[in-house]
């Protein structure tokens, strides 16, 4: 199914994605003992050229996905306002801003398949509490198939409740779309079973 | 164990499908997802356990850049935001509505359901989001509930739903009810 991350060969994309993680969460600490509306502007600036290095395309999406926090930051500032601590107020949401984009900046640069492959080695040591990585990794697959196609069943209910003379697809379609859902979980659990199951 | 996983599986795909139902837009004008209706129902159907590790399988595909968030968002980025504490309490919600199922096996499914989804839906998932928005944004207790509270009758519809469903689901498929197992 279609990851947020984009395609490309730019030195961001070929660092490793533990690289990437590591230098996110390190910046992320750093970042809340920065106090200086100055310096986290000139952060976001930097955060802005870091988008640019890759392409302009890269910079304009990056953009786009900051657009539900628009009003989240308008309604904290405008709380600051509120108690005259603009200066203050301004901290939090530049620091905030800082934080998504450096965060959808390594998204957007990483490949699904490799930040499975390294939440998958986070995991790891969960072995010598006698939790398998094995059926985790089963797991997020089976969920990746699935998705899309319980999207597209959703979708078809949706569809056979309109064509009924109903307009709005309301929470009635929730109750089949649990039950095929539970009737297929049975057969493909069966189906595994088959296969040799889930080793132990 | 088959079984366990592929519920698992299969539910964190629901809360995906459910995350992209067209909105229901309240009389106040917010407009509700389906998203936090497939936490609780996750919760009271799976059960504690399962239901919260099906909503960390969710989120972990979420954080590892799927559009599964309500509005195809996703990436690490929207964990960063201060409402990210819903994020962090969805797991924790499902966990408590599936706790009251199993311990409320004298009471009828569906109405357990709804107490559940009440209790973890509710109750543990605010107390969890509002705390965590009040140190992300930096506002009291106040501003936060001001912020939060337009959003709760979309809850409590959503817990009256979960109640319905669950009822229903049971009364057809009452072995897919694990939490009652």
């Amino acid at each position: 199914m279609l990851a947020i991350s984009i395609a490309g060969s730019s030195w961001a994309h070929q660092a490793r994605v533990g690289f990437k993680m590591l230098a996110l969460a390190v910046i992320s600490i750093i970042l809340f003992f920065v106090i200086s509306w100055v310096a986290l502007m000139a952060i976001l600036f930097g955060v802005i050229i870091l988008y640019l290095l890759i392409s302009r395309e890269v910079l304009l999406i990056g953009l786009s996905l900051m657009r539900p926090l628009l009003w989240v930051v308008c309604l904290i500032l405008a709380f600051h306002v509120f108690r005259g601590e603009f200066i203050a107020g301004s901290v939090v949401c530049l620091r905030l801003i800082i934080l998504v984009s450096l965060a959808n900046f390594v998204t957007l640069t990483s490949r699904l398949t490799d930040m499975i492959e390294l939440f998958l080695w986070l995991l790891s040591p969960l072995k010598r509490i006698g939790i398998q990585v094995g059926p985790i990794g089963l797991a997020l697959g089976m969920v990746m198939r699935f998705t899309p196609v319980l999207i597209k069943r959703a979708g078809q209910l949706s569809e056979s409740w309109r064509a009924r003379g109903l307009k709005q697809t309301n929470w009635r379609i929730i109750l089949p779309l649990f039950i095929t859902v539970v009737d297929d979980a049975d057969r493909v659990a069966e189906a595994l079973r088959a296969r040799g199951g889930i080793g132990k | 164990m088959e079984r366990n996983i592929v519920f698992i599986a299969l539910f964190a795909g629901l809360i995906a499908a459910l995350g992209l139902l067209p909105k229901l837009t309240l009389i106040s004008g917010i407009p509700i997802t389906a998203q936090s209706l497939g936490i609780m129902l996750c919760g009271t159907i799976l059960g504690a356990k399962r239901g919260a590790l099906a909503v960390i399988l969710f989120l972990s595909l979420t954080a590892l850049g799927l559009p599964l968030l309500a509005g195809g968002r996703g990436g690490l980025g929207v964990f960063t935001t201060p409402w990210a504490g819903f994020l962090f309490g969805f797991p924790i919600a499902a966990f408590f509505a599936g706790y009251v199922m199993e311990h409320t096996r004298n009471i009828s499914v569906g109405f357990a359901a709804g107490i559940g989804s009440i209790v973890g839906g509710i109750f543990v998932l605010y107390g969890i989001a509002i705390p965590y928005y009040m140190l992300g944004a930096k506002v009291d207790l106040g501003q936060a509930a001001l912020t939060m509270v337009p959003f709760m009758p979309g809850d409590i519809i959503k817990a009256l739903l979960a109640s319905l469903i669950v009822g229903s689901v049971y009364r057809s498929r009452p072995n897919a009810i694990l939490s009652r197992m």
